[in-house]
């Protein structure tokens, strides 16, 4: 009989300890329904169906909540609940970095933080253990077991920052769910990657880091490394080669791309050694303090914002040089064909029937699933081994993604995804270079040249019906307006 | 109208027992009699088709051209083919090519006779073999050619289609004239035939025939399709057998010269074409082909030997329009196609001959040859082709990597001096101490060895071989460099090839 009491006191005990947890997170942990929209591929003029998705958020202040970018991209209207009741609340951005993918919401609404207390970050750099992942799932908080392993550095799931990530597993189910996750009632982090229950955390110090910065009113953003490609070297000829005393160590330098931080200070075979002080292996990592051994790029996103100098050690030609670098972030639109683009109108131009663009990774990946094969295959090698090749005269790849048939543009209505090179014999690497060259017709034509292609080198065009023909064009197929350079 | 049973009764008709027959009653004798001989000599010549058509069994072996010191298994392939002049038989080329052995099977003959390709066309997916047995087929009378089918007419194919031993035949009509892809060599466009008559694996080498001549050779089908097959037409057949008259085969010449259309009208205000005038306009014109030296980019084609070219490409031909492409592929090597060219606004008459183009052929399916490779220090180098490329699988075209898809694909178009070159590939890396440490990265080209451009596989042998440094230097295009210490990666050759099974370091 007292065997049975002690039973049901301890499952008494338990139950009331979960509830009393559940009402401490209950207060720090806000749902999100967020109605999106994004723009069409094919006719960037318009945009596709509004879509529907919920996410979490914490608080973060008084009057403050963060989330992802992720969670809030191509958003039209963002509404908050909390304590798993029905009403909502709008919520605005109040800031938004995509290369690092964090935001932070305000919500105008007079008291609305009155009944939520902000969470508190925990200050100890953990890797491994146990720890609560939680989430609002039909008005109700789910707390689920979640346990770490270790620590990668991996690229930011909508931007171009390279960071830390806890890797773990959780028993909270849900592809890409955006879930705080907590150990000993402080919060480690925000899970940025859930993939049939194996998550990435983006950990607490890069949250507060972001935090601290906006508050700071100097937001600078996080530097990043991305855009450098190297060679591992564990080869003791080719340090033998390089002129390397000792063991092979540090990276080889193979290419650092146009607007990357070390374009202007890194070039190929520099055996790069150490790097704010931290000495770099021969495979390209670096011991951290509390995580062990990490790669090296996330030397540059600890600690470092843009605008801030490093310092470097490396072998070059045979002789030891040490060098400040200032570090840059490499944002998406600083690429030839920039990654995923949210929040943005595509730039396009409709020239006499034939629909230009920008490449970039939306409008291949807007094949699908299998968008390798379905895409057009060269503009899929141009993702593939072009991307970062942005200079000072060319900004973006533009190409014609179709042409809206009609009289005028007889002979080129099978013609699509070409890339153009000149236009009217200009040079073309921007929309805006683009619509000048369009400008400028030569002896009565407008004459477009490609990439060579298996297709078609050159279209020609009658100048003098030109502004006609396309006027009639946009109103037969229902194009508001020519040309949009887009929100950039 | 009267049966033939009437007739009959007409020949023996009288009652007194005597034969009489009027002039109506000739006529219709003789229409009868000669109605009979020609379902005789109709029946006859099928006879003879069939007898002419026999099965072929080819026992193959492709080199490999991920270990591109070996071969893979034997295997074996059926296909259908047929007696011609000479005591010859003609088939596809894909049913002979890597052919270690190949056996005859004659029509209602169950004993196999030996044969060996005598000549064989990748290009236009033709082949002739000769049986060992010189007399085999004396007794065999020839199939007689015929041309090209009228469309929506009905044809025959002939052969051994799998699913059975004995010969097989259907009939369809021709559905399509056109120039097409041969699937054989991948690259190669010529004229086909598309008919709804079943041609199945097995049906590939056999004769189509329509009023008991050989209208084309059965060779693909499509997956895609239903009831669509194809044949190699008469006027490919023709071009086969004339090239190969003089004892060696050389190829489908090739304009190497990249045409567009001008359906556009302010194109063709643009080349100052007048009214009337019509055309293909000249886009590129690759260098040592055909063209170069005669077109030039801008030039607008308005004749090919007389027949005047449309603004979408096509000329008249035979009742077709067909690509005007076919009047260049009509050409063999070395003879000459006469152009009228608009140049600047000014008509002028070209003759242009012609000649194969060996940068584009190098692009195509690789048969009847082993890889090519060269192995130095456990690095085995190839050349860039698409063999290579299919190592990457069934969908090569998006998997294999994309460096090497590029260059093979796409390069030479952007950059045409570069059909010049061989681009040379680091395939794989044999384990060995002398190299395990250098990163492991494979498929990568190469772009310099010790100082000097490498631009086929031959001039990578040179830079090894004529080194005097302690180091080869190795650098590729992403900018991955390898260091191989010269004398200890010399010393490691040998052991290295021994251990692996490989009996020599190179084929170039």
């Amino acid at each position: 009989m007292r065997q049975w009491l002690t039973i049901m006191l301890v499952f008494i005990l338990i139950q009331g300890s979960d509830v009393a947890l559940a009402e401490h997170y209950e207060s720090q942990v806000v749902s999100l329904s967020v109605t999106w929209q994004s723009f069409n591929i094919y006719r960037p003029w318009d945009k596709n169906q509004p879509g529907h998705r919920m996410a979490q958020a914490i608080v973060v202040s008084e009057s403050i909540l963060l989330t992802t970018a992720q969670a809030v991209s191509n958003a039209t209207l963002i509404q908050v609940k909390k304590h798993g009741k029905p009403g909502r609340t709008e919520a605005r951005i109040h800031h938004m970095d995509r290369e690092i993918n964090l935001a932070l919401l305000a919500v105008p609404a007079p008291g609305f933080f009155d009944d939520l207390k902000p969470v508190t970050f925990s200050t100890s750099m953990v890797s491994g253990g146990e720890a609560l992942s939680v989430r609002w799932k039909k008005r109700q908080l789910e707390v689920a077991q979640t346990r770490l392993g270790r620590v990668e550095v991996v690229a930011s799931q909508t931007g171009s920052v390279q960071h830390a990530v806890l890797k773990g597993t959780t028993d909270l189910s849900g592809a890409n769910s955006i879930d705080p996750v907590f150990m000993d009632e402080k919060l480690i982090g925000l899970t940025v990657n859930n993939a049939k229950g194996m998550i990435e955390i983006l950990p607490a110090h890069t949250l507060t880091t972001y935090c601290n910065m906006v508050k700071s009113g100097d937001y600078r953003g996080f530097a990043t490394l991305i855009g450098l490609s190297y060679q591992v070297q564990n080869d003791e000829t080719v340090a033998k080669w390089l002129g390397l005393q000792g063991p092979p160590r540090g990276i080889l330098v193979r290419n650092s791309p146009y607007g990357e931080t070390g374009h202007n200070f890194l070039k190929p075979l520099d055996l790069l050694l150490s790097m704010g002080g931290h000495a770099i292996d021969s495979q390209g990592y670096y011991r951290h303090p509390h995580y062990g051994q990490l790669h090296f790029f996330n030397i540059v996103t600890e600690g470092y914002m843009i605008g801030d100098t490093i310092n470097l050690s490396l072998l070059r030609a045979g002789n030891l040089v040490e060098m400040e670098m200032p570090l840059l972030g490499f944002p998406l639109k600083r690429r030839l064909i920039p990654y995923w683009r949210t929040d943005y109108m595509p730039a396009y131009l409709v020239a006499g029937g034939l629909v230009f663009r920008e490449l970039d990774y939306n409008y291949l990946r807007g094949r699908g699933k299998s968008w390798r094969s379905k895409a057009n295959a060269r503009l899929v090698l141009a993702w593939d081994l072009e991307r970062f090749d942005q200079s000072a005269q060319r900004r973006r790849m533009i190409i014609l993604s179709h042409v809206l048939p009609d009289s005028y543009n007889i002979g080129y209505h099978d013609l699509r995804d070409l890339v153009v090179q000149k236009v009217n014999g200009m040079s073309v690497g921007s929309m805006a270079q683009l619509q000048e060259a369009f400008e400028q017709p030569q002896g009565g034509f407008h004459v477009i040249e490609f990439q060579k292609n298996y297709t078609r080198d050159k279209v020609v065009l009658d100048a003098g019906v030109y502004a006609a023909a396309t006027q009639r064009i946009l109103e037969n197929y229902h194009v508001p307006q020519a040309m949009s350079l887009g929100d950039e | 109208m009267k049966s033939p049973c009437d007739f009959i009764k007409l020949i023996n008709g009288n009652k007194d027992g005597s034969v009489f027959v009027s002039m109506t009653k000739r006529v219709h004798i003789f229409c009868l009699i000669l109605v009979g001989l020609i379902l005789l000599l109709t029946a006859a010549e099928v006879v003879a088709i069939e007898a002419s058509v026999v099965r072929i069994v080819n026992h193959y072996q492709r080199g490999r051209w991920d270990a591109p010191w070996g071969a893979y298994s034997v295997g074996k392939r059926t296909g259908s083919g047929f007696v011609i002049e000479g005591g010859l038989i003609m088939t596809n080329a894909h049913v002979v090519s890597d052919s270690r052995m190949l056996l005859i099977y004659l029509n209602n003959d169950p004993r196999p006779y030996e044969a060996t390709v005598k000549h064989i066309g990748h290009d236009c997916d033709l082949a002739v073999l000769i049986p060992i047995d010189k007399r085999l087929l004396s007794g065999i009378p020839p199939v007689k050619f015929s041309d090209l089918p009228e469309l929506r007419s009905t044809v025959e194919t002939f052969g051994y289609p799998t699913g059975g031993q004995r010969i097989s035949s259907t009939k369809g009509v021709v559905s399509r004239i056109e120039m097409n892809r041969y699937m054989h060599s991948m690259i190669d466009y010529h004229l086909t035939v598309q008919t709804d008559a079943a041609i199945n694996p097995g049906n590939s080498g056999g004769p189509v025939v329509q009023n008991n001549r050989v209208v084309g050779v059965a060779f693909q089908g499509s997956s895609r399709l239903e009831n669509a097959g194809w044949f190699i037409p008469v006027e490919v057949i023709q071009h086969f057998l004339i090239d190969i008259a003089d004892g060696t085969y050389d190829g489908f010449a090739d304009i190497a010269v990249m045409f567009r259309n001008m359906e556009n009208q302010a194109y063709r205000h643009y080349v100052d074409l007048k009214p009337g005038q019509t055309g293909m306009i000249v886009e590129n014109v690759y260098p040592n082909g055909s063209g170069d030296g005669y077109l030039k980019a801008g030039d607008v084609i308005l004749k090919i030997d007389d027949h005047t070219v449309a603004n979408d490409g096509t000329v008249a031909l035979q009742g077709l329009r067909l690509d005007a492409a076919v009047l260049f592929d009509r050409k063999q090597n070395g003879a000459v196609v006469n152009l009228e060219v608009w140049r600047q606004g000014e008509s002028m008459q070209l003759a242009v001959p012609m000649g194969s183009y060996a940068p584009m052929i190098r692009k195509g399916n690789i048969y009847d040859r082993m890889p090519r490779y060269f192995i130095y220090a456990g690095l085995v180098f190839v050349p860039l082709n698409v063999e290579v490329l299919k190592l990457s699988g069934r969908d090569w075209d998006t998997n294999a990597p994309a460096l090497l898809r590029y260059t093979y694909k796409y390069k030479s178009i952007e950059m045409p001096s570069q059909l010049q070159v061989e681009p040379v590939v680091f395939l794989r890396r044999l384990d060995h101490p002398v190299n395990v440490d250098m990163p492991n990265f494979k498929n990568l080209l190469l772009q310099k060895v010790n100082g000097k451009t490498i631009t086929k596989l031959g001039d990578l042998v040179t830079a090894i071989e004529s080194n005097p440094g302690s180091f080869h230097v190795l650098e590729f295009e992403t900018g991955i460099v390898h260091v191989l210490d010269a004398g200890k990666a010399t010393a490691a050759n040998e052991e290295i090839l021994k251990q692996y099974g490989i009996t020599r370091d190179r084929r170039l």
